[in-house]
């Protein structure tokens, strides 16, 4: 059943029904539904009444924390979309997002807050701040609750996320209600969430698949459990303790935990469902991770951010999914009902049968198109008239696939110059405009290094140039690029090698790294 | 030297803070050190002290002190 129901209307439901049930832990405190419905009124009313009007778009600023989680909320009861900052971004970046998503007001959490001078020297408008655990405080916890809501509309953005964009500029991705609602409502069948559900929270709010976490958990009631980057990196403990019954993260936190030996067999009797996506799920980590957690059934979810969080899923069968893994990377699986999957060769006709192809696919869950970008947007979003359904948008992934013989898809690599460093989505070409921004560096060529797993551990750079200071590069990336892009080496080459059609041969390149670790 | 300075020194080579911050002060959530570098950190210490560190005592042990009292622990063990 399809609801129509926006986000907002949709937790004040849940709120209004079971006030007293938790609805968020965040180091160990607990707010219920109905203390985070009325915050986030309170916070609503302000904004709103600053505006003097409903919001468009409110940044929220922070790092998985109450206040972070409660700003979303307010967000959305103010008749906005959220648009998600992350501190652990340098400025200038996040600073580029605010200006690029046109927002009316940012809440910032104790980390944002610290950042947030920075972050507006040299904006042209500065929108609404609201730092709630700091000088808004007492405002904030005196102003009247917002009785009434904003009517919003299921065309209406619900998010904007931003992605590394191959130029340098970040790409924004704007998320309807529609979309998201189509998400949550195959989601919400498909895992049959109760109230008494605790479901992880790994991913940074800027990565959209905190959008599942979140709303899947609470447009059913359950307790959302927040998890801190350093909590992250050993996580069994806090899964017991937390008695988490729900998990969701990138399959790079299973790499670790194999790694250092802390994913024991029968490690969590609690977990019903164990979701991962973002990255390639290696055979061996869901063979791992479902011996740690047998009540639990194990999903390999596969999505980019355009198609709304997730648009396939393979079910882990102990018996039957290994023989279906390529590589040693578990099927990314079927396209959700209501969604339509082609492989598609480089002048977008349909490959024959057993080819491989890029994978596209159209639905109720494609983005309208990137933000104040039609250039792009119709170079990815296309519409085929001789395909399955004519008319229709198409998002093209950039991923490489396989169809299996039962229908399922498998994933090869990209298409292009993108690649995954521990789920991170990263543009090489986003590194190599950073490095570019010396002058006298003559050519930049940034790789995925080392590839464990299919995903990259890091990033490696190569450059080319005179009198270049390797130091002061790395700097100028730690200033314009999230910390997990910063090249961990910046190699000098006196000439970047090229291949036959002239281009910089980055297998050669690729291969002096193999020939130095060996 | 004392375990408490040579972890300390440890410390200060792979997070790049100034020698002299408060030993009872959280490495995270006061002093900033992003977790990529946590990870350094535990392989680093192991390796210094010839130690294994159980991963989830390691994020747990957030301030200097604690990890002091933490690798005294595991290496007296």
């Amino acid at each position: 059943m399809t609801s129509r129901q926006d986000l907002a209307q949709t937790f004040a439901a849940v709120a209004a029904r079971q006030p007293d049930r938790p609805a968020l832990s965040v180091r160990g405190q607990e707010i219920s539904y109905g203390a985070l419905d009325e915050t986030a009124r309170r916070w609503a009313g302000v904004i709103t009444d600053r505006l003097g009007a409903p919001a468009r778009r409110v940044g929220i600023f922070g790092a998985r924390s109450a206040v972070s989680y409660t700003g979303t909320i307010a967000c959305l009861y103010s008749g906005g979309a959220f648009v998600p900052l992350n501190p652990r971004f340098p400025a200038e970046r996040t600073r580029r997002m605010l200006e690029l998503a046109g927002l009316d007001a940012v809440i910032c959490d104790k980390t944002g807050a610290q950042q947030l001078e920075a972050v507006l020297e040299g904006v042209a408008t500065r929108p609404l701040i609201l730092r709630p655990e700091e000088e808004d405080a007492a405002l904030l916890a005196s102003a009247p609750p917002l009785a009434q809501l904003p009517p919003v509309a299921m065309d209406q953005v619900a998010y904007l996320l931003f992605t590394s964009g191959s130029t340098g500029l970040p790409k924004g991705v704007p998320i309807t209600q529609a979309n998201v609602r189509a998400y949550l409502d195959w989601a919400s069948g498909r895992y049959g969430i109760t109230p008494d559900d605790r479901f992880s929270q790994t991913f940074d709010q800027t990565f959209d698949l905190s959008v599942h976490d979140q709303f899947l958990c609470w447009e059913n009631g359950a307790c959302l459990v927040a998890m801190s980057s350093i909590e992250l990196l050993a996580p069994a403990r806090f899964i017991q303790r937390n008695r988490l019954t729900v998990w969701f993260s990138v399959p790079s936190i299973v790499a670790q935990m194999r790694k250092r030996n802390t994913l024991l067999p029968d490690a969590f009797p609690d977990l019903r469902w164990s979701l991962f996506c973002g990255e390639p799920l290696p055979r061996a980590s869901a063979e791992a991770w479902q011996a740690a957690a047998p009540n639990s059934i194990v999903e390999n979810l596969y999505g980019p951010t355009e198609l709304t969080i997730a648009c396939c899923v393979h079910r882990w069968d102990p018996v039957h999914s290994p023989a279906l893994c390529v590589n040693d990377m578990v099927s990314i699986g079927a396209p959700f009902p209501g969604l339509t999957a082609v492989l598609l060769d480089d002048q977008l006709r349909t490959v024959p049968p057993g080819s491989d192809g890029e994978l596209c696919l159209c639905g109720p869950q494609t983005s309208p198109g990137y933000w104040n970008d039609p250039a792009k947007t119709a170079e990815r979003f296309v519409t085929l008239p001789d395909g399955p359904i004519p008319g229709e948008r198409y998002y093209r992934t950039g991923d490489r696939a396989i169809q299996l013989p039962n229908g399922e898809y498998a994933c090869l690599g990209r298409t292009d110059h993108q690649v995954k460093v521990l789920g991170f989505r990263v543009e090489l070409g986003e590194i190599e405009a950073a490095l570019q921004k010396d002058a006298r560096v003559v050519q930049a060529v940034a790789m995925g290094w080392p590839i464990v797993e299919g995903t990259a551990q890091g990033i490696v750079a190569f450059v080319s140039g005179a009198g270049l200071d390797l130091n002061a590069l790395k700097d100028a990336c730690r200033a314009s690029v999230a910390d997990y892009m910063v090249p961990s080496a910046i190699h000098f080459v006196d000439e970047m090698p090229l291949n036959a059609n002239g281009k910089v041969d980055r297998g050669a390149l690729a291969q002096r790294l193999t020939e130095k670790a060996g | 030297m004392e375990m408490i300075e040579e972890v300390r020194q440890v410390v200060c080579g792979i997070t790049g803070l100034a020698p002299d911050f408060d030993t009872s002060a959280n490495l995270y959530a006061d002093l900033g050190v992003p977790s990529v570098q946590a990870m350094q950190l535990l392989t680093e210490l192991e390796e210094r002290f010839g130690i294994a560190l159980p991963d989830e005592d390691f994020i747990e042990a957030v301030s200097l002190q604690d990890l002091s009292s933490l690798v005294g622990r595991i290496k007296g063990a």
